[in-house]
């Protein structure tokens, strides 16, 4: 299987698609309001719980991976350009001041707590699932995230067919410095665009041919929201509100570049446990 | 009913129509039989039977189709597809869910069934199509051949009175290809359901027709039983009769020769101490059933496989440390898909690039144009953007773009594949002038009877090795699997 969804047998597989995507939702929402890091922090380390009850750890952190690199382009900058008064130390010409590094530190926690939320949806929702729930909305561009997955293998050995006529007409691939190598790729680009380019409209036609967009559908898998998934959806919605008034009252709020110093009072770890309660009964996932 | 009624239809900006002055009534339950050229319109008129014509092309219509009454102006394609359901040529472009039991209920769900009957449906057309065996598999993981059934199962299962189906086995292998057309026979007689076939192997299914259409340049030029339409198809070059026009080998000198090769992919053994020599001039024919290994075989001559064991000798240099690239002087590989060939704006553009990566002398460059472009007769489409091409012409440009490096053998992967009869005829009299200027050619085929009519020699490959075969038991299995019109 190529698509990035992981077929196993865990109880957030079992879980309707439906209040696993409200349930990530919800946190993105979260995760863009909230910028104390303790909140950030606590709400990833929740999320990774429900990454490890859903079996695709290594998968997540394999994509986590790639929020680091992110995250190392993000303290140079904000150790160069952010304001604050708080000198930790200096290097060379450099000031580092504590006011960056927090900023810098949030906002990695904020991408961390947005990515692994979503790596719930990839790994743990089948792609054939989120388009029917996606195509019950009339989002019918979700349906290209369907076929994006079906027509993956397609497309690789598309590219790997092409490289191979590239070499039989004189092309090297493996010879020379990277530069050199990713130059000879490059004309590979052309042809597979224009393949799939070609390959799109043949679909777009054959969908149509099979009455893709006749009028209302019907769903084949159509299951019913049993009361649990109900409550579930019922429950991970209120965290918005919730998590919206708590901000306002100045909870999990904190403008570091401004001056806000990190400290963790009781009050905190109370709001932040009512969010993750909010959000707790996911692990409980579907029947067995 | 189907109705045509002195139907014209032209694509936008086209000079002039592709079809022209149509009338045709097409029955509940006929099996007819579409054929002619290619660019004769057989497509097309598939796309205006099921109104994709003009809603999903364009262009301008005259005169009236009407299906079941229904007017394809203002009926949209998903609005027929309770009527009329069509399977496409290529199976890889036309499913679009993830596995098989989804993609069958794709197309009723679009058309709103209620969820109950979707079931029986599935369960009852899966196991008419024998498919209950891969209902979760993968559908990128099916074979050619499942997956256009698949296709078919998805379509059936709609339940529509008619299906057009525009050359659905135009990407299989012969084998394949005679299963599918006998399943079609099968489903018109036991379901009744209508099937308008476009086909180009007509050995192989004229027998199932009841009716033959013939279009010649966007016109019905015959409309009657085999018998009436026969002779005229004959005279058009579409039929023919047997011919051999290889002539006998004579003793030249080795110019390839694979000794001791040994590859498996992860798990399988596929080569297994295969031994291949290969003499100047030779056509050599290389058969085999699907999935034995003939594909991999072929890509160990130049190198984009590398064996486990054994060594590949190409005019005398061991190719073991050269790249794919710097042999390409010497051997020319064209793989299955021309499509991944052609990417330039124009013919010639294609030609300069493989010229250009071969480094051969600017000098040289018009000289060598001009000599490929006459021998694969496509001198008018130099400047033509290539994917523009038909089938048959883009299979051309493609070599073309091999050929033009003036290789001293070429290596050819199923190259009949999705052409007609008048189409093959012109591959093999190419290879038969790139035969007398010195060229060696191995090509890889389904084609029994391209190979009896054309090859010098024919091997197999069977559990890893090659085989001799004697050119007449290949001459027997095309007239056998061909039901060839002798």
């Amino acid at each position: 299987m190529f698509s990035p969804y992981q077929d196993k047998d865990s109880r957030i597989h079992r879980l309707d698609a439906r209040p696993k995507m409200v349930f990530v939702l919800a946190l993105f929402l979260l995760s863009i309001l909230i910028s104390n890091i303790f909140y950030l922090a606590v709400l990833f380390a929740f999320v990774m719980c429900v990454v490890v009850a859903g079996k695709v750890l290594k998968a997540t952190l394999g994509i986590l991976r790639y929020t680091i690199f992110v995250a190392i382009f993000l303290f140079p900058f904000s150790i160069l350009f952010g304001s604050g008064s708080h000198v930790l130390f200096s290097i060379g010409p450099v000031l580092v001041k504590e006011e960056a590094i927090l900023f810098a530190v949030s906002m990695t926690f904020r991408l961390f707590l947005a990515v692994s939320a979503f790596a719930i949806l990839t790994f743990t929702v089948h792609p054939d699932q989120s388009l029917r729930i996606m195509s019950k909305f009339g989002f019918k561009s979700m349906t290209g995230l369907s076929i994006a997955t079906r027509m993956y293998p397609t497309i690789a050995a598309d590219s790997g067919n092409i490289e191979d006529a590239m070499k039989a007409r004189g092309v090297e691939f493996d010879q020379g410095n990277i530069i050199q190598k990713a130059k000879a790729r490059a004309p590979v680009m052309m042809p597979l665009l224009l393949n799939s380019m070609d390959r799109s409209m043949e679909i777009a036609e054959a969908m149509e041919a099979r009455g893709f967009g006749a009028g209302v559908r019907t769903h084949y898998f159509d299951v019913p929201l049993s009361l649990r998934d109900k409550a579930m959806i019922a429950l991970f919605l209120a965290a918005i509100p919730f998590g919206v008034a708590m901000f306002i009252m100045g909870y999990g709020n904190a403008d570091y570049m401004a001056g806000s110093r990190f400290a963790v009072q009781t009050v905190d770890l109370l709001v932040v446990s009512i969010e993750v309660l909010f959000f707790a009964p996911i692990l409980i996932g579907g029947p067995k | 009913m189907i109705k045509l009624d002195h139907f014209s239809f032209t694509y936008g900006g086209a000079p002039r129509p592709v079809l022209h002055d149509i009338s045709l009534e097409i029955k509940e339950g006929e099996f007819v039989l579409i054929v002619g050229h290619s660019g004769s319109g057989k497509s097309t008129l598939c796309r205006a039977l099921n109104s994709l014509v003009p809603h999903f092309y364009g262009g301008s219509i005259s005169g009236r189709v009407t299906v079941d009454g229904k007017d394809t102006r203002t009926t949209p394609p998903a609005q027929l597809a309770r009527i009329i359901g069509m399977v496409f040529q290529d199976p890889e472009n036309q499913l679009v869910m993830t596995n098989v039991e989804n993609e069958m209920a794709f197309g009723m769900e679009n058309l709103a069934f209620p969820k109950k009957e979707m079931k029986e449906r599935i369960t009852y057309h899966a196991q008419y199509f024998d498919l209950e065996r891969f209902f979760k598999r993968f559908i990128p993981e099916l074979s050619g051949g499942e997956k256009q059934k698949v296709a078919l199962a998805s379509v059936i299962a709609m339940r529509p009175k008619y299906i057009i189906l525009d050359e659905p086995t135009s990407q299989l292998d012969e084998e394949t290809a005679s299963l599918f057309l006998e399943f079609l026979h099968r489903l018109n007689e036991e379901q009744g359901v209508g099937i308008i076939l476009v086909e180009h192997r007509l050995e192989r299914c004229l027998h199932y027709a009841k009716r033959v259409v013939f279009m010649q340049n966007g016109s019905i030029a015959a409309d009657g039983t085999q018998e009436q339409v026969l002779p005229q198809l004959r005279a058009a070059g579409l039929l023919a009769d047997f011919s051999r026009t290889a002539r006998d080998k004579e003793e030249e000198e080795v110019v390839l020769c694979a000794r001791d090769i040994t590859f498996g992919y992860s798990q399988a053994q596929v080569l297994n101490d295969l031994e291949l020599e290969v003499r100047r001039q030779e056509i050599l024919a290389i058969i085999g059933l699907n999935g034995c290994g003939k594909s991999t075989l072929l890509k160990h001559l130049n190198g984009i496989l590398r064996p486990k064991k054994g060594n590949v000798v190409l005019l005398g240099r061991d190719i073991a440390d050269l790249t794919t690239a710097s042999l390409a002087k010497d051997l020319g590989y064209l793989g299955q898909n021309p499509n991944v060939y052609l990417f330039a704006e124009t013919l010639e553009k294609e030609l300069e690039f493989t010229l250009k990566n071969l480094k051969v002398d600017e000098k040289e460059w018009p000289e060598r144009m001009d000599w490929v472009l006459k021998v694969l007769d496509l001198e008018r489409f130099r400047h033509t953007f290539p994917r523009e091409l038909s089938c048959g012409e883009r299979e051309r440009a493609a070599l073309a773009s091999i050929i033009v490096g003036k290789p001293k053998i070429l290596v050819l992967d199923e190259p009949t594949r999705g052409l007609d009869y008048r189409n093959k005829l012109k591959l093999a009299a190419i290879l038969e002038t790139l035969k007398e200027q010195g060229m060696t050619t191995i090509l890889v085929t389904h084609d029994y009877r391209f190979v009896a009519e054309h090859a010098t020699r024919v091997m197999s490959l069977c559990g890893g090795r090659l085989a001799d075969v004697p050119i007449e038991q290949v001459i027997t299995l095309a007239k056998e699997v061909g039901g060839m019109a002798t």
